[in-house]
């Protein structure tokens, strides 16, 4: 205390991108017999949209020479890079087309980023409200920033309100500007660099809620109360790895930045975890960052989707205090609150994902708050392997598993105690309920919880895990006349050929809406009592899967429980 | 070092319910009259005729009041239901009343 005033230090939980800034490409001094290249993704509404584009730029630009190429959303990385070169080569200014949503923006962006990077000026077009996304993603791709030629609209109108509110007109004019007399303008929060701040106030809780505020004014909070990282506290944190607190993890997406040991650390501070939480949030943090994951999509798309942890190995559930039985998704148990928090914290601090700028989810998800279960592995009194050997881990080892978890629907399974035959039908209706028509989401990997006691209908019957995935495989299909009604889809591409031949040749034959077996992911969790089952259906616009990874706990692990335990909440097991 | 400390507030509430003393339990149920309550969940229609069988066995003359007698304790009516509750008891000559299926 200096002056009368409480100090507080703590360290940044953000960070600053390693990437260089590239200064944007030079825009033209006017577009008469320039060669535009428009660049077109197949978004839903520009089936609507494109026509009257192309008309507002050829009336707006009557002079300029345009050619049109088409990009599926959906395209491999060789495609991708080859198209976009063809693209520069033969434009002199190019328009991208277009962001509707968080995961069009995300996905369509990089396309305008790439040709930017590359000397020709770029407009990109997108609804209103996914400008901050665009922008967002050019400063974390090391461009200064990108040139944005919005509608006016936050979605695209019915064609009559397109006509008589001239939202084509007014993105050509917006286009013009974008690709002659546009300049780069500063991001929407600007980054804070130091590495520690410093809060005063009379006494430590004041001070403690100038930090509050000062970490929600910059995006750094999830809106609860947040533990001071110091220095101290950090230094505990990272007593729960063996890495040094430089080693960098993955650089981050989508922002880009280093996740380093230290930056995790601080994170896992801030959201009241323990030092013994540190190698789960690890594993974790290594687990949606893996490609598989497609964290970028996750972060960004205006789908309701969030990560949803399992974390599967007796013995470390039972020194962590994970809760595997009654409330297992919440709330009342600091392990699975806080390392469930830390994950999201460092989402939104080291992702630089804010809702409304770049996190643009329609309505969010409780799971950002709260997403961490135990495998309850007593439940299956060996009757079946626990989840982590089915992922092809040995039973010595850990696990966390993470899946985009879009939805959940739990319910009693009825008559009791049910038949397997009655489990199949009942999982299977609740899959039918969450299938996205247009996503195909089914197609990847979506998770089934199962309560202790409708586990024990299973297990009386003796079926294996395998079998009945090969059961729900079976049940889980819908004619083909259903998925295939005419309408286009993204997921279509995702079926597999032999399913698309078969239609072909038979229309009525089901489609399975599951990629294989295996792909529908089990487990029980939650505490005894009726015959409980939740679907959790995932998200489908990823490609996002299940992704499984080793629990590593450092040497000193017994002498940090030792030291750090004590935190368990009041139950009876 | 100095240590510090704070008071703080309870963050619980007073129970508001009153005591109520548990009726007397029966001695002996044999040609006793005993009411079935059911919320119809749970398997009522397999559990009950099991209890009222095997306390049958276990005592003459033991009399049961059917839970359909007084309807669902759980449904829609649940309010109306539990109004009328105590009369109907009564005038069904109530020794016991067993209550489920709670799960």
């Amino acid at each position: 205390m200096t002056n009368g005033q409480t100090h507080i230090r703590v360290l940044n939980p953000s960070g600053s991108s390693e990437v260089s800034a590239i200064p944007n490409a030079p825009r033209l001094k006017d577009l008469n017999g320039k060669k535009i290249g428009i660049l077109r993704n197949r978004v839903p509404v520009g089936q609507v949209f494109y026509p009257y584009l192309d008309k507002a730029l050829k009336n707006r630009m009557p002079n300029a020479e345009f050619r049109t190429w088409e990009m599926s959303v959906l395209a491999d990385a060789d495609a991708r890079a080859a198209k976009l070169r063809e693209v520069a080569e033969n434009s002199d200014a190019v328009i991208v087309a277009m962001g509707m949503s968080g995961g069009s923006t995300t996905r369509t962006a990089p396309d305008a980023i790439k040709i930017e990077k590359s000397g020709k000026p770029v407009a990109f077009i997108v609804t209103k409200c996914f400008k901050s996304n665009a922008r967002f993603l050019a400063r974390s791709e090391g461009l200064e920033d990108l040139a944005i030629a919005p509608l006016i609209l936050d979605y695209v109108p019915p064609a009559e309100e397109i006509e008589s509110l001239g939202i084509a007109e007014k993105v050509a004019d917006e286009v013009a500007r974008a690709l002659t007399a546009w300049s780069p303008e500063p991001p929407e929060i600007p980054a804070i660099k130091e590495n520690s701040l410093t809060f005063s106030d009379k006494d430590i809780f004041m001070a403690q809620e100038e930090m509050e505020r000062f970490f929600l004014n910059h995006g750094w909070s999830d809106g609860l109360p947040l533990v001071p990282p110091t220095e101290e506290a950090v230094a505990r944190m990272l007593e729960g790895s063996s890495l040094p607190r430089e080693h960098v993890i993955a650089r981050f997406p989508p922002s880009g930045v280093n996740a380093t040991i230290e930056k995790v650390a601080v994170n896992a501070a801030m959201a009241g975890c323990l030092p013994q939480h540190m190698p789960v949030i690890l594993a974790a943090v290594e687990a949606i960052v893996d490609p598989l994951f497609d964290l970028i999509g996750v972060q960004c798309t205006s789908g309701q989707v969030a990560p949803f942890f399992v974390v599967s190995g007796k013995k470390l559930i039972a020194q962590l205090n994970i809760n595997d039985s009654f409330c297992a998704v919440g709330p009342g148990w600091k392990a699975n609150a806080t390392i469930g928090r830390a994950l999201k914290l460092i989402m939104m601090n080291l992702g630089q994902t804010w809702p409304g700028i770049n996190d643009m989810k329609a309505f969010g998800s409780p799971f950002r708050y709260y997403s961490v279960i135990g495998e309850n592995e007593a439940a299956y009194s060996g009757a079946w392997e626990p989840l982590r050997i089915a992922e092809g881990f040995s039973d010595s080892q850990p696990t966390i598993s993470v899946m985009p978890a879009m939805s959940w629907q739990p319910d009693l399974v009825l008559p009791t105690p049910p038949s397997v035959d009655r489990i199949v039908s009942h999982i299977s209706l609740q899959a039918k309920a969450k299938y996205d028509r247009y996503a195909l989401n089914c197609i990847y990997n979506n998770l089934v919880l199962i309560s202790p006691t409708a586990f024990d209908a299973i297990r009386r019957e003796g079926i294996s895990r395998k079998q009945l995935q090969e059961k729900l495989y079976e049940r889980i299909q819908l004619p083909g006349t259903e998925v295939f009604d005419g309408r286009e889809a993204v997921g279509f591409s995702r079926l597999p050929a032999w399913v698309l031949e078969r239609h072909q040749k038979d229309p009525d034959a089901p489609v399975p809406l599951l990629l294989n077996p295996g792909s529908l992911k089990i487990c029980v969790s939650g505490g005894p009592g009726p015959d409980m089952i939740a679907y959790m259906g995932t998200w489908g616009y990823g490609p996002s899967h299940f992704v499984t990874k080793p629990i590593h706990v450092p040497q000193n692990w017994q002498t940090i429980l030792a030291k750090y335990g004590g935190w368990e909440s009041p139950t009876i097991r | 070092m100095q240590r510090i400390g704070y008071e703080v507030l309870w963050p619980l509430g007073k129970i508001m319910s009153e005591k109520v003393t548990l009726a007397p339990r029966i001695s002996d149920l044999s040609g006793k009259t005993i009411c079935e309550l059911s919320d119809y969940g749970f398997r009522a229609e397999e559990i009950f005729p099991l209890i009222r069988a095997s306390l049958s066995g276990r005592y003459p003359g033991i009399k049961f009041v059917e839970y359909p007698t007084f309807g669902n304790t759980h449904g829609p009516q649940e309010a109306e239901i539990i109004a009328t509750l105590a009369e109907k008891l009564r005038q069904y000559g109530c020794d016991a009343v067993i209550s489920g299926v709670g799960g």
